[in-house]
């Protein structure tokens, strides 16, 4: 009776999945289909790769993803660094005026990219920075630098600061204790804050679409919002590009989804 | 800060002992304090200065700037300060109160279906099951993907011989043009959205009831307390500060999401989408009027600051800088 009850939820569990997935999944199926993609929808069809092999050889994807790699790229390398040196800082040491600046990291994660894309685009103009995809990166690392330096700085506070203070005993400075004695320990959290930045980077149309001008400089996303203004009727091929375009996001996110919750909930219990 | 101060007390208070025993060199103990404040000092500029260094370039500078911008027009090239004439025009364009009520109207309506979607989710998966490890990742797909690839999924489900036409064709003779039409655009935008954000309350509730002692709710069960009994009295009181963090991120998140509704509607048909971010970006680069949208922003940066003050002031009481 247990049994059967626990395999009903089993599959009740599945279920609920598809369903939710059945966009994405739909997605999914119809890129196999030919470019032709409407028509009797419950009748079985060949799969073929037609769409794909459309989307290698006739549009710019590849190009487009090989910008988004350097400008997602740049965002992590950027901030890696920076985010783990300041979750250092705010979890360490002691200075006036920390939980003012602290309060400014937590501002930043809410501001609203829309109202900065208007100002943003000033400033580029005023730098020369369009179609720069490593500026595009940097501002990327900037609109996900407070999730970083939440999520490193909560797993610093769980390491005792007695290690810190053993190897000050020793003899060691600030940078050598970091560098030898927490680096070491907080790679996990700094990994996690690597993909997440990474992924959200790849997520993003809003910053790309208005802070690149130059067709040739298009990221992954804004290329394929292009290609759906010029090719309205070919939605094999979009479907395709849909498909392409999510993967190295859904692989990565799925790798660390189980960190984010730490970092979101952050210090707040229960 | 303050806190920070109150540790370095005990330090202070041996100090002022110390003063009353026979003198050891005073002044050469402050100078020391002083000379630790300022290495510490330098020390914060050295590990917290690059990351406020990118904060000014790419947030605080552009801000301020922005701020100035929208009390001036620019036309050829040329600045004047027109005092809060933007404002003045956003707010008699007769579209500003239309594009408040849809950005409200879509707030709302994710809000309050990613909310009850997350809880149902949550509460289904917050039990032992063998297939969870498999499912629950993929449950967080929909939020995982680009916002360009989500909408791609709805506009092409919402087509005219779409998934959902077919669905409904038994039904209907011939389905609705879901996002062509005036009266059925936001909704179907809505129910896209809440596709999207849902997954997000589904982690952070699900993480929030995996807190809950088993005991608390079994002595509820044998008090006689039914299901609803439960969630209401024990569960969702027990979970509240998880609640209110997701709630404020969400509703902020929400309120200011572009991609959801710009790349399926671009905020047509006629405006019937124009939420303030949509409104901003059409503001700025389809109509190329920078000050307007800079006067757009601030009113939205407003906004949302003022949402997001209970979220900052709870966070800062709660992460013990």
């Amino acid at each position: 009776m247990s049994r059967a009850k626990g395999l009903a939820w089993n599959i009740a569990a599945v279920l609920i999945c598809l369903i939710m997935l059945l966009p994405l999944l739909w997605t999914l199926v119809e890129s196999f289909h030919g470019s032709n993609v409407f028509g009797p929808v419950f009748t079985a069809f060949r799969p073929t790769l037609a769409n794909y092999r459309f989307v290698f050889t006739r549009t710019q994807l590849l190009h487009q993803f090989a910008n988004s790699f350097i400008a997602c790229l740049a965002a992590t390398v950027v901030s890696v660094p920076v985010t783990t040196m300041a979750a250092y800082g705010y979890s360490r040491l002691r200075f006036r005026g920390k939980r003012a600046l602290y309060f400014g990291v937590l501002v930043t994660q809410i501001l609203p990219a829309t109202a900065l894309v208007i100002p943003l685009y000033k400033v580029w103009s005023l730098g020369h920075l369009f179609n720069n995809l490593l500026a595009l990166g940097v501002a990327y690392a900037a609109f996900n630098m407070a999730l970083g330096i939440l999520l490193v700085k909560n797993f610093l506070d769980n390491l005792p600061v007695s290690l810190d203070e053993a190897a000050v005993l020793d003899g060691c400075s600030r940078w050598k204790v970091f560098w030898f004695v927490l680096r070491p320990l907080v790679t996990p959290a700094v990994a996690a804050t690597a993909v997440f930045v990474f992924v959200n980077a790849w997520q993003d149309y809003l910053l790309a679409s208005s802070l690149i001008t130059n067709a040739s400089d298009f990221t992954a996303n804004v290329g394929l919002y292009s290609f759906e203004g010029a090719f309205t009727t070919n939605w094999g091929a979009i479907l395709a590009t849909s498909v392409l375009v999510s993967l190295p996001s859904v692989v990565m996110f799925a790798s660390t989804q189980r960190y984010f919750v730490r970092v979101v909930s952050g210090g707040v219990k229960g | 800060m303050l806190r920070a101060d109150s540790r370095e007390e005990p330090g202070l208070h041996a100090d002022q002992q110390a003063v009353t025993r026979p003198a050891v060199r005073p002044g050469g103990r402050r100078a020391a304090r002083v000379r630790r404040a300022a290495s510490n000092l330098g020390a914060a500029a050295a590990w917290i200065g690059p990351s406020y260094l990118i904060f000014i370039l790419i947030m605080a500078f552009p801000i301020v700037w922005n701020v100035v911008e929208s009390f001036f027009s620019t036309s050829y090239g040329k600045s004047t300060f027109v005092g809060l004439s933007n404002f003045r025009q956003i707010i008699d364009s007769g579209q500003f109160y239309s594009s408040l009520f849809l950005t409200l109207y879509w707030t709302a309506g994710v809000f309050i279906g990613q909310f009850i979607l997350g809880l149902l989710l949550a509460l289904f998966f917050n039990r032992q099951l063998w297939v969870s490890r498999f499912v629950r990742p993929l449950m967080l797909l929909p939020w995982a993907v680009p916002g360009i690839v989500s909408s791609t999924a709805w506009v092409f489900l919402y087509s005219q011989n779409g998934l959902i036409n077919e669905i409904l064709s038994p039904f209907v003779k011939s389905g609705p043009a879901w996002l062509a039409d005036p009266h059925l655009v936001m909704p179907a935008v809505i129910v896209a959205g809440i596709w999207k954000g849902a997954p997000f309350y589904f982690l952070m509730l699900l993480a929030g009831l995996q807190t809950i002692p088993a005991e608390l709710v079994e002595a509820a069960k044998l008090d006689g307390a039914g299901r609803l009994k439960i969630l209401v009295r024990i569960e969702l009181p027990y979970i509240r500060n998880i609640i209110a963090v997701t709630s404020v991120l969400g509703l902020i998140w929400t309120a200011n999401y572009f991609d959801g509704i710009y790349l399926m509607t671009g905020g047509g048909p006629i405006n019937d989408t124009t939420t303030l971010p949509i409104w901003i970006y059409n503001t700025a680069f389809s109509a190329f009027n920078l000050s307007e949208a800079a006067a757009l922003s601030v009113i939205l940066l407003v906004l949302v600051l003022l949402i997001a003050v209970p979220y900052l002031l709870l966070r800062r009481g709660d992460d013990d800088v």
